[in-house]
């Protein structure tokens, strides 16, 4: 070990105070779900390793955290005594705003050791009443159902399999009788709460029952007039009568409940008025003023008598203005030419029956590009549309484009696992061939139609963006979250990897990750990015006198060589997977645009690599030695991996250094075709031994080492080898030739790698120098051998560079084994 | 003439080839078959053969007793029973029996040219008369001893390569002709592992080596090929066995020749106990019944009906009433066959069969007192109404579609969209539709044209039901479900038993080409389209796009369209008789235990219908009803065929496909535990099954039980009807006796409880269970030995004590209280032993005391319990009888 690399190491100082290991917490689920705004209330936060909780870390605004306590022994819930287990439970105090917006607020909890999972609280309008079902109460038949207020948030639970919960409320005649369920939305962990809704008279006749819903998929709505005063029953059950235990949000009352809104967006600072549809009293209008600010998309809620809905509608809010379809429009030939003004713009229609088609027409100069998206599924539309675009009457430009879905790039979204329904949303990016006019035309692919089946075309400009995104780890399938967030131990290292992917084109050049908003006394070193190598090794480094603290970070991609480049739109995104139900798939994506970084308790050990100084060449292997220092009081095992590599570098398993051990040699090897460059590289330190995994119930605390350079290089020699024989029980002779790629300085020492079986070498090991053109080796074929030609022989050079040994396999040479002569056939 | 062969595609020969009759005003009837000859070229010949039918409708082989002549020898020559051409003209044929002659017209032309020797026409059926074409021979996927030929001669041009072109000189020498292999193996000159096939004088081989002498060219310019086959004599009806019929082969050409094929041809019989058939194509009676004999040249495969009476039974036809078109057509058939139908069948027995059937319950003792009572003459007929329209009829129908469409979640594969809440939408949409009595070719038409996402458009699911979605897949389930018929020879070869071929399969499956799967807006829903421009499906053998086409049908236009409308509107229009009596099979097996074609899912034509008028007449009432099912299951239920009993009389014994009798069939899985459930008035829980699910009602074929398991519920993973199996076998019987369904059932009922709290006598209580069970009273008999052994159980202390005894065993809390009262009992002698105070084992002595009564008091209730063990036991006894198990 040299004594400049225990220098590196001293630079260090770890405190004995943190020598107990910690990782990631993990923040399994929020009970209650959620709360009505304006109002203040207790919530907990359930996972695991939650110990020492600091900070509620939070998406958006409206929601302000008042306390948070951390729970241990005994506690009392609901009046009942109940003992936690340790590191599992935490006392949030929420104050939900008067104005907070109704909807998904999305939260992280950090503690002393990390920042945890995402998860989402839902705010809403109504009161909220608990089930409270007991096996002695149940609510499971009509006479002993219970009752409810109109507009009431219900906090049930499906005890088991055939549970049915039945609610009661008195409306008066010509009011809605509304109900709509928050169940598969929550989020929470695994599996999937798939409810069925139905709405029964006074007299249990079902007039009105939902499984699942255009707009939020499994969570079912549904929505009638009553047509007398009285009660009315609200029947929630499993749809299909399996599982149990899941837990709902019943949204019950008279509000009005949109399936969809027409026009599904408007321009920035607009002041839009909506049609609002789906609502069995017909349909009406409500005006509403756009964010001013900036394009994406906003929360609508209906209001109607002053009772809102319970959750919102999305509009789109787009830099361009609407243009709104006029039937009829089913042909090309039935659309007055220049009814689009100009481009870019929001088209907006409703495929009202089967079998509908909107055709538009629009001029377009040649050369200019577009990115024309189809909205539906994105807000929900039962729609899902299919594009088409051709030259009007003729084909000058070829063939007509049509898009029926898109892929996640499109959309500006990163690689995600299992399905994202934006998916079906179809992205046409269009270049204009030639000028002229063209017909977009909108319809169902299935054919389908309805009063609500709205789309909304944007017909955009096409612009260069790059995002940023933490990769999934391969390991993922029950923690979606796995090492998304980024926990540094004061006074240490912590690495991930960054990739980065293209809306569109892919950007040509070389680009720099720069993080926004870090915490105070953190750096972050990434190398440069490319199209051609999309994912880099990213470490994030706190001084050792950092505070605890956490912050929610921006990653953007720049062009490395800034100036006279147009600006890159980049940001980061990362899609949360909720829900997982098996086969890697996962019910619900939601995306985060910021990351969570924490700067954490100190860590109990330091890792510190020994930065090779010479090549790993082609064909060729490499030892990277590296030494981990603990802290007093530690004496666990701990593994190092290399978890991003380059191209064609292959490494060893991750290596368990023993409690009795500090230092540890990691091989990597270059396959022959492997990228001859320099690269940034880290080696990744996790406590624990076994090779650890994501699934393996255990708390982890990850370190990096320093950055270093790895220098993939072409061989030092190219080998040929001359055919040889040999007789079994003879010696001979094998000559390599030698063509020397790069000159090395001294003796190196040569042997041959791979001989078959029986086949030994007379003198193992011979020596080289930069000189030789040629170098034998003595075979000596024993009886063991077995006669035929052998394939493969290979020159094993080992030379030794700045002190550090670099290895190379080179040549591919044949021997043949012939029987010793006069011996019978078929006795080998 | 025969109508087994009109749904083949050439009708047009039937006319032509209708045999001469001669009729003597009274008595037998010479008929002469072929009815017409043509002879073309030098080398043709055309064998007759002759049949005299007496009034009794028996057929006599007369073909070697009578005297041929030709009107003018001079155009053809007669030699034994064939005629060969000399010269062109128009002459005719005198047949002379006795007193009988007829006369047959003779065309000949051609008669001077030899035709040369064709490769498919007259090379290939000499491979598939002796088998080369089998699969356990050259046919073989990769041939046999090193040479191949297509299986069932599929690809003639592959074979024609194979036989010229590898081994050249060797398997065909042009040089030395009789030195080819192709005539030295099969001669047994080489050796051959398929051993010696004919000699070298025999035709066939002449044929060969004749065509090995002309060079063995391949077939230039238009060859004719065989447009259809027939067989004649179409019906052959021997009194007694023993008795010999020789047949003939004719093919009709697409030249308009018609060929004596007989020497070519393959034959072979579906019932070889009543008759079989030698490569010759003679025909021998051997046992009583009916039977199928069957030829197969080319691609075609026809058959004629052979019925072989009793000698000198003296049948008499009883006159049994008829009571619908049903009884005629059974009865038409049973008189042929000289079988006597049984009796009407008493009342309690219809009561039974008819609820089984109807609604898959048992009659309560309410329903069961009311109809016995009941002298209304038309009582059944009301009884069936009332039962069409309960409830459970649609349970028996949504369970038997979900059978066929193969309704069975499957989680573990989410891309293929089986997912346990798409099978549950599927499934509430078929019994949606059942409960509609939705006419079955709307409903079928529904599915096949199903479209979009699998969780909540229902018949989309018709899509998602296979493993993988192939065309191929697809089209084989839908013609197996749909038409009855078993296309998945033909994937890879012409159908060696059956008329479809290779064109005929690929040309059906290209109408689901465009279908496909698309992932949906979450992980368990699929989306199912159809890609219009996507309508063809490529031919392996020689990479042709097959266009749709309907099965033995025309090809649709389809150009930019979804298929699947054409179909469907094929194939449920009442003019395809495939469907309508698939439909009307399905239904009649529903209720007989067997369909007229058996299984219902493999009409064939080597597989023909037990009464094929009444399979045409029901398909064609089905479809007249407009395809209401309700309608054809109340005509059935109201015949006497259906209300026959099930016992037999000598004429009928035999019989187990012509209906002469109600067969003896154990109850499906399903209604066989609902049964036991409603008996005991208990209740079964399923997983996915809100409560009170009965077993009929289960939605996926992945949710059973044990019992379900054990007595044959189909698991639903083919779209074969054999998936529901009603065997009786050694793990059912003892799941019954030694299983806990029953034992567990009998202890949860009040059945007896509630008898016994009513106080009613034995007698009562004995008839009270022998008719919810077996659905009859008990006999006299049966009262006499069970009360016998119930009062001797119950009046007998001993006994009483014993079975007490037997409870106190099983009992876990009275094991409990005795380990307890023994316990305390140790703890007196030792306290007592050590000399403890009087108090302290007062105290223990009365705890003793106490434990004591209780356990008294357990044993009490045991002893009361007796009596309603022993009851149980006879429930049990009755669980297990066969007349429980079985409908009948």
């Amino acid at each position: 070990m040299s004594r400049h690399f225990f220098l590196a190491a001293s630079m260090f100082v770890l405190t004995a105070c943190g020598a107990a290991e910690a990782g990631s917490p993990r923040l399994a689920r929020i009970l209650p779900p959620g709360g009505q705004r304006g109002t203040t209330l207790d919530v907990q936060f359930t996972g695991r390793y939650l110990d020492k909780p600091e900070e509620v870390m939070l998406y958006g605004p409206g929601i302000t955290v008042e306390s948070i306590e951390f729970l241990e022994g005994e506690i009392e819930i609901n009046g009942r005594k109940e003992r936690v287990d340790p590191g599992t439970r935490v006392r949030v105090r929420l104050k939900l705003a008067d104005d907070c917006p109704l909807g998904a607020h999305g939260m992280r909890l950090r503690t002393a050791s990390g920042v945890s999972d995402y998860q989402r609280f839902f705010v809403g309008p109504f009161p909220i009443v608990e089930e409270d079902e007991q096996p002695q109460k149940r609510n499971n038949q009509r006479d002993a159902a219970k009752p409810v207020e109109a507009n009431t948030t219900v906090l049930g639970r499906m005890n088991d399999p055939v549970d049915v919960d039945l609610y009661r409320v008195e409306v008066s005649r010509g009011q809605r009788v509304s109900a709509e369920i928050e169940a598969a939305r929550l989020g929470i962990e695994r599996g999937l709460p798939d409810l069925h809704l139905a709405i029964l008279d006074a007299d249990g006749k079902q007039l009105v029952a939902a499984d699942d819903s255009a707009m939020f998929v499994q969570d079912p709505i549904a929505s009638l007039v009553a047509d007398r005063d009285g009660p009315y029953f609200i029947a929630v059950r499993h749809s299909i009568y399996n599982a149990a235990n899941e837990i709902y949000r019943l949204h019950v009352g008279t509000f009005s409940r949109p399936t969809a809104l027409f026009p599904a967006g408007g321009q920035v600072g607009q002041e839009l008025s909506v049609r609002v549809l789906g609502d069995p009293r017909g349909e009406w209008t409500q005006t509403v003023k756009l964010p001013s600010d900036q394009p994406g998309d906003f929360a609508f809620v209906a209001v109607d008598g002053g009772v809102s809905a319970p959750t919102p509608n999305k509009l789109r809010v787009s830099s361009f203005a609407n243009a709104l379809e006029t039937e009829p429009n089913d042909t090309p030939e039935a659309v007055a030419s220049g009814t689009i003004a100009e481009l870019p713009v929001a088209l907006n229609g409703i495929i009202e029956k089967p079998g509908d088609v909107d055709c538009f027409r629009f001029q377009a100069k040649k050369d200019d590009r577009f990115k024309v998206h189809a909205l539906a599924n994105a807000f929900g539309s039962p729609l899902d549309p299919t594009i088409t675009i051709r030259p009007l009457g003729g084909k000058p430009g070829g063939a007509p484009l049509r898009a029926t879905d898109s892929r996640l790039n499109q959309l500006g979204l990163p690689p995600a696992g299992g399905l994202n329904r934006d998916m079906l949303d179809p992205v046409i990016e269009f270049t204009v061939p030639a000028d002229g006019e063209y017909v977009l035309s909108v319809e169902d692919d299935r054919g389908r139609g309805g009063a609500d089946f709205v789309y909304r075309v944007e017909f955009q400009p096409e612009t260069d963006a790059v995002f940023t995104y933490v990769p999934l780890e391969p390991e993922n399938q029950f923690t979606p979250q796995a090492r998304q967030t980024i926990n540094i131990p004061a006074g240490n290292r912590y690495n991930t990897s960054i990739s980065i992917f293209n809306t569109n084109r892919a950007f040509n050049g070389e680009l720099e990750l720069v993080a926004i908003g870090l915490p105070d006394g953190v750096t972050m070193r990434a190398p440069r990015v490319t199209s051609a190598m999309p994912r880099v090794p990213v470490v994030f480094e706190a001084a050792a006198d950092t505070k605890l603290q956490g912050r929610l970070v921006e990653i953007v991609a720049r062009p490395a060589d800034g100036g006279d480049k147009p600006p890159l739109a980049s940001g980061f995104r990362q899609i949360v997977a909720m829900n997982a139900y098996g086969n890697n798939d996962y019910y619900l994506h939601t995306v985060v645009d910021k990351l969570a970084v924490a700067v954490t308790d100190p860590a109990p050990f330091t890792i510190e690599v020994n930065e090779p100084k010479s090549a790993l060449v082609q064909n060729g292997e490499m030892a990277i030695k590296f030494a981990v220092r603990r802290a007093e009081g530690y004496d666990g095992p701990v593994t190092v991996s290399m978890e991003w590599r380059p191209n064609g570098v292959t490494s060893s398993t991750p290596i368990t250094i023993r409690p009795d051990q500090t230092e540890g040699e990691y091989l990597i090897g270059a396959a022959r075709n492997a990228t001859a460059s320099s690269y940034e590289v880290t080696l990744t330190c996790v406590s624990g031994g076994d090779r650890p995994g994501y699934n393996d119930n255990a708390n982890r605390t990850y370190v990096a080492t320093q950055p270093f350079k790895l220098t993939i290089a072409e061989p030092h020699i190219d080998a040929r080898f001359a055919r040889t024989s040999i007789e079994r029980g003879k010696t001979s002779n094998v000559v390599v030739r030698l063509n020397h790629l790069k000159p090395f300085d001294g003796k190196a020492k040569a042997t041959l790698a791979r001989l078959p079986r029986g086949v030994q070498l007379v003198e193992p090991v011979r020596e080289i120098t930069s000189d030789d053109k040629e170098v034998s080796f003595t075979l000596r074929a024993t009886e063991d051998s077995l006669v035929g030609n052998y394939q493969g022989i290979t020159l094993d050079l080992t030379v030794v560079e700045d002190g550090q040994s670099v290895r190379q396999l080179s040549g591919y040479g044949l021997l043949r084994i012939d029987a010793e002569r006069g011996a019978r056939a078929g006795t080998n | 003439m025969t109508k087994n062969i009109c749904c083949l595609p050439f009708v047009l020969s039937i006319t032509t080839l209708l045999p001469f009759a001669a009729r003597a005003d009274s008595g037998p009837t010479l008929r002469v078959f072929p009815g017409e000859i043509s002879l073309r070229g030098q080398g043709d010949r055309q064998a007759i053969v002759v049949q005299l039918e007496d009034e009794q409708g028996t057929t006599r082989d007369v073909t070697a007793e009578i005297k041929l002549r030709a009107a003018d020898p001079k155009l053809i020559d007669v030699a034994g029973q064939v005629v060969r051409p000399k010269a062109d003209g128009q002459t005719r044929l005198v047949v002379q029996h006795g007193k009988l002659k007829a006369e047959v017209p003779v065309s000949v032309a051609s008669a001077g040219e030899s035709r040369p020797v064709s490769f498919r026409l007259d090379v290939m059926p000499v491979f598939m008369k002796y088998g080369c074409y089998n699969g356990s021979c050259h046919g073989a996927a990769r041939g046999k001893d090193g040479f191949m030929l297509s299986l069932f001669g599929y690809d003639p041009a592959g074979d024609y390569f194979r036989l010229t072109r590898q081994l050249v000189g060797r398997r065909i020498d042009l040089a030395v002709p009789e030195k080819s292999l192709m005539l030295e193996k099969p001669t047994g000159l080489v050796q051959h592992t398929g051993g010696k096939l004919f000699d070298s004088d025999s035709d066939d081989y002449k044929t060969l080596l004749r065509w090995i002498e002309a060079g063995a060219p391949d077939d230039t310019g238009e060859t004719p090929v065989p447009l259809g086959i027939e067989l004649v004599p179409p019906k052959v009806v021997f009194a007694g066995g023993g008795t010999t019929q020789q047949t003939v082969v004719l093919a009709k050409y697409s030249d308009g020749s018609v060929r004596d094929v007989s020497r070519l041809a393959l034959f072979l019989s579906n019932n070889e106990a009543v008759a079989s058939i030698g490569k010759d194509g003679v025909v021998t009676g051997n046992g009583r019944g009916g039977a199928f004999v069957f030829t197969r040249f080319n691609k075609f495969t026809v058959g004629s009906e052979v019925i072989i009476l009793p000698t000198g039974d003296n049948f008499r036809w009883p006159g049994t009433p008829e009571t619908n078109y049903v009884d005629t057509l059974v009865f038409d058939k049973l008189r042929k066959l000289h079988m006597a139908p049984s009796e009407l069948c008493s009342d309690e027995m219809f009561l039974r069969r008819v609820y089984l059937d109807l609604i898959g319950l048992p009659p309560s003792r309410e329903e069961f007192d009311q109809f016995v009572a009941d002298t209304d003459s038309q009582k059944r007929a009301k009884l069936i109404d009332t039962l069409l329209d309960r409830d459970e009829f649609v349970d028996i129908w949504s369970m038997k579609w979900g059978e066929m469409l193969r309704i069975r979640a499957a989680n573990n594969q989410p891309q293929y969209g089986r997912d346990a809440k798409a099978m549950w939408q599927y499934a509430a949409w078929v019994h949606d539709q059942m409960v509609q009595n939705r006419p079955l070719n709307e409903f079928v038409a529904d599915l096949l044209t199903g479209t979009g996402s699998n969780l909540n458009s229902p018949t989309a699911n018709l899509y998602t039901s296979t493993e993988r979605l192939t065309p191929q897949k697809t089209a084989e389930d839908i013609a197996q479900v749909f038409l009855g018929t078993r296309i998945q020879c033909s994937q890879c070869h012409n159908h060696p038993f059956d008329r479809w071929t290779m064109d005929d399969y690929y040309g059906f499956a290209s109408f689901f080409a465009g279908v496909n799967l698309k992932r949906g807006v979450e992980g368990r829903e699929v989306i199912v389209f159809n890609n219009n421009a996507a309508n063809t499906v490529e031919h392996p053998v020689d990479g042709r796009r097959m266009k749709p086409k309907v099965l033995g049908g025309d090809a649709p236009d389809v150009e930019g369209k979804d298929p699947r409308q054409s179909l469907a509107q094929w194939l449920t229009s009442p003019d395809n008789a495939a469907f309508s009596q698939t439909m009307a099979n399905v239904i009649w097996s529903h209720f007989f235990g067997r369909g007229i074609v058996e299984p219902v899912d493999d009409v064939r034509i080597s597989n023909p219908p037990s009464n094929k008028e009444l399979l045409e007449e029901l398909g064609r009432k089905l479809a007249g009803y407009g395809f209401d099912k309700k309608k054809l299951i109340r005509d059935i239920c109201n015949s006497r065929t259906y209300q026959l009993s099930v016992a037999s009389n000598p004429t009928n014994e035999l019989d187990e496909a012509y209906f002469s009798h109600s067969y003896v069939r154990r109850l499906r899985a399903e209604v066989l535990l609902d049964t036991i459930t409603r008996i005991t008035g208990t209740e079964d829980r399923f997983p996915q099954s809100p409560p009170g699910t009965r077993a009929v009602q289960l939605y996926s074929g992945s949710v059973s039980n044990y019992f379900l398991t054990t007595f044959g519920r189909a698991p639903r993973e083919s779209a074969c009807s054999c998936e529901v199996n009603r065997e009786a076998n050694l793990s059912q019987a003892l799941h019954l006796v030694n299983g806990d369904t029953i034992t567990q059932k009998i202890a949860q009922s009040r059945l007896i409880a509630t008898l016994l709290g009513q106080k009613k006598s034995t007698a009562e209580i004995l008839e009270e269970l022998y008719v919810r069970t077996l659905c009859r009273k008990p006999t006299a008999a049966e009262v006499e030995k069970l009360s016998e052994i119930i009062s001797e159980d119950i009046n007998n202390p001993d006994r009483v004590t014993e079975l007490a005894s037997l409870q106190a065993q099983t009992d876990q809390n009275y094991r409990r209280a005795e380990e307890q009262l023994k316990r305390l009992k140790a703890d007196y002698e030792k306290l007592r032993d050590d000399g403890q105070e009087a108090a302290a084992l007062t105290n223990l002595d009365n705890q003793i005391r106490n434990q004591e009564r209780q356990l008294a008091s357990i044993r009490q209730r045991f002893e009361g319990n007796a009596t309603l063990l022993v009851y149980g036991d006879i429930l049990w006894g009755l669980f297990n009888s066969t007349e429980f198990a079985f409908n009948h």
